[in-house]
């Protein structure tokens, strides 16, 4: 297990090096990997000292306050999706469970556009307010689900499906309508749901990043537990787990996860779903495999995700949550087609 | 070793199971029987832990089944279920070896030192060596039966609770399972509460059977005082003729061809 974590984890985190350093490079203006590398090596500490600047200072200016805080917010805003989805899919034991399937995104989109709509989004704590809100409602949704579904001090997961479903769809309903009425040209609650990247600075990375690394530990610490759920309900508690906390630990840490990223960046679809999926493909079904390589495949997949949201039509930004789509559901479409082919091949 | 006093369930208005007094001690070989709905499942799930007595009590070893931590109980009781081993996406050694989750620290680390060494006998005593590595969702019924009763084997409890665990399994597995278990029995002088469907296994296997019917005890000894025509003929309302086992002597049921038709003519 440790060895196959360390080969996998290895070769992902490598190549979310190499997928930082080439898409701080594209943009506006095209800047070579060398000097990116060396304009953010100068800035760790311990190795400023060797590294003599060669490069252009502007291009220093549109690494450290451009380029650098949205790439890595888009890493951890992806990250932090994917491992939320491997945590509700590992609880509800539904492969077509992703961090929205609970109407969280729902919950903090209906609290978003009710800023908008109103004109309050800078109202109470300044550029924070919006973030601030759709986290408290996203959170909300998920205690009035739980609300819903919950049976005798139990929560089956069939009535949380369910009762997900039912706040997704009248929430949505919300949304759509406020989108409806606001009189704007440029819809910007829809902009808002399509999710996007942009004009987010330092802070806000500075505050997901020891979020994100808890929620990570607290689903990844749950890992075996989560395996041993793969048998079946009953069967985990007759081996030892107590089922109904790990629900309500795994789902709690998903939901707050998945808050903090749609509030920061909107709603992102598909990569909750997908990058789970992926990783189970590749590395199996355990989940002390799937937790960790889920957030480093996240991560990777937003960054070039955002990578061709902001460049591919530029000056025009493509919402992000459409590119995640437009990417994510073919190459989902071929993984599954591969697999099945391997089935198929293998004979009986 | 196993106590129930007065222990009784009731889902909603409907009462599954009536104040069952009931004591099973360590060794023993219990089958529990009975009809159709008549309380058999429920009283598994009593004391196993997973659901509570709503009156009355079960207590393990003297102490309430509640009071158990999962993991305490766990490492105590292991329960083999109906539907047996899930066809899941993990290797047949993996499966076996989260038997032993219920002795894990924090770190994930066994006390127990050969692990490895124990599971390797496992699955050479159930015919595994060969599937070790294979998934458990490419294996067949039977296989994973096998599978479900080698990871109860590395849970090492000293009560195993069985649900009907031959159910899906043909005469040859079922057999085979029966004598697994009773060689486990021999050898670690486990207690086992096993619910059984086939009256003549639970003759030839329990030392001791217990009769419900409608969510209550009718009747609790030996197979030879528990299996007479009257009983199942009350109980299963059926016509049974009962032989004694040519080898062993132990009752066995056969059932009469007329037995439906007798019922219908009298109108039952």
């Amino acid at each position: 297990m440790s060895k196959k974590l360390a080969g996998y984890g290895g070769i992902g985190l490598a190549l979310l090096v190499l997928t930082l350093l080439v898409c701080l490079g594209i943009g506006s203006v095209a800047l070579p990997v060398k000097d990116i590398a060396l304009i953010v090596l100068h800035r760790l500490p311990g190795v400023s000292g060797l590294i003599h600047p060669t490069w252009d200072p502007s291009f220093e200016q549109i690494i450290l306050k451009v380029r650098l805080p949205r790439v890595l917010l888009g890493m951890l805003v992806g990250a932090a999706l994917a491992v939320a989805g491997s945590g509700f899919q590992g609880v509800l034991r539904n492969p077509l469970a992703d961090p929205f399937t609970l109407g969280v995104s729902s919950g903090s989109a209906v609290g978003a556009s009710m800023l908008i709509f109103f004109g309050l989004q800078y109202s109470l704590i300044g550029a924070w307010t919006l973030p601030a809100v759709a986290f408290v409602t996203g959170a909300l949704t998920l205690w009035g689900v739980m609300a819903l579904a919950r049976e005798r001090g139990k929560i089956p997961t069939n009535s949380l499906i369910l009762s997900g479903v039912v706040m997704q769809s009248f929430l949505g309903a919300v949304v759509s309508f406020l989108t409806a009425m606001s009189k704007e040209t440029v819809n910007e609650i829809l902009y808002w749901t399509m999710g996007s990247l942009s004009l987010r600075g330092w802070s806000y990375t500075a505050i997901l990043l020891p979020y994100f690394l808890a929620g990570l530990l607290l689903v990844w610490s749950r890992a075996r537990s989560l395996n041993l759920l793969a048998l079946g309900e009953r069967q985990a508690a007759h081996l030892g787990v107590n089922v109904e906390g790990l629900k309500l630990t795994v789902l709690l840490v998903s939901t707050l996860l998945t808050a903090a990223a749609v509030s920061m960046a909107g709603v992102i679809g598909f990569v909750g779903l997908v990058i789970p999926h992926v990783v189970r493909l590749i590395a199996g079904s355990d989940y002390r495999l799937i937790v960790p390589l889920s957030a480093i495949g996240g991560g990777i997949f937003m960054v070039w995700a955002d990578t061709i949201a902001r460049s591919l039509l530029a000056p025009t930004e493509i919402p992000l949550g459409v590119v995640t789509a437009f990417v994510g559901a073919p190459f989902f479409g071929y993984l599954l087609y591969r697999s099945k082919k391997q089935r198929k091949g293998m004979g009986a | 070793m196993i106590e129930a006093i007065g222990a009784g369930k009731a889902y909603g208005g409907v009462t599954a199971l009536h104040g069952l007094d009931w004591t099973v001690r360590e060794g023993e070989w219990w089958g529990i029987i009975g009809p159709n709905g008549s309380g058999k499942s429920t009283l598994m799930r009593l004391l196993s832990g997973v659901e509570r007595a709503s009156s009355g009590m079960i207590r393990v070893r003297g102490r309430q089944v509640e009071d158990y931590g999962r993991k305490e109980l766990s490492r105590m009781m292991a329960v083999l279920q109906q539907e047996g081993m899930m066809p899941v996406p993990y290797r047949v050694r993996e499966v076996l070896e989260m038997g032993r989750h219920p002795y894990l620290n924090w770190l994930g680390q066994d006390p127990k030192e050969n692990v490895d060494v124990m599971i390797d006998g496992i699955l050479e005593k159930l015919d595994l060596l060969d599937l070790a590595d294979r998934h458990v969702d490419e294996l067949s019924g039977g296989q994973r039966q096998r599978v479900a009763l080698g990871q109860v084997m590395a849970q090492e409890p000293q009560i195993l609770l069985l649900d009907e665990p031959t159910t899906f399994l043909d005469i040859h597995y079922q057999q085979q399972f029966m004598e697994l278990v009773a060689e486990w029995r021999d050898e670690a002088g486990i207690t086992v509460v096993a619910v059984l469907h086939d009256l003549n296994l639970a003759a030839l296997y329990c030392d001791k059977l217990l009769v419900l019917r409608d969510g209550r005890a009718v009747s609790m000894g030996t197979p030879e005082d528990m299996l007479t025509s009257e009983r199942i003929r009350s109980v299963y309302d059926v016509e049974p003729v009962i032989v004694a086992h040519p080898v062993y002597g132990a009752p066995q049921v056969l059932l009469s061809k007329a037995a439906l038709k007798r019922n219908e003519e009298e109108g039952n």
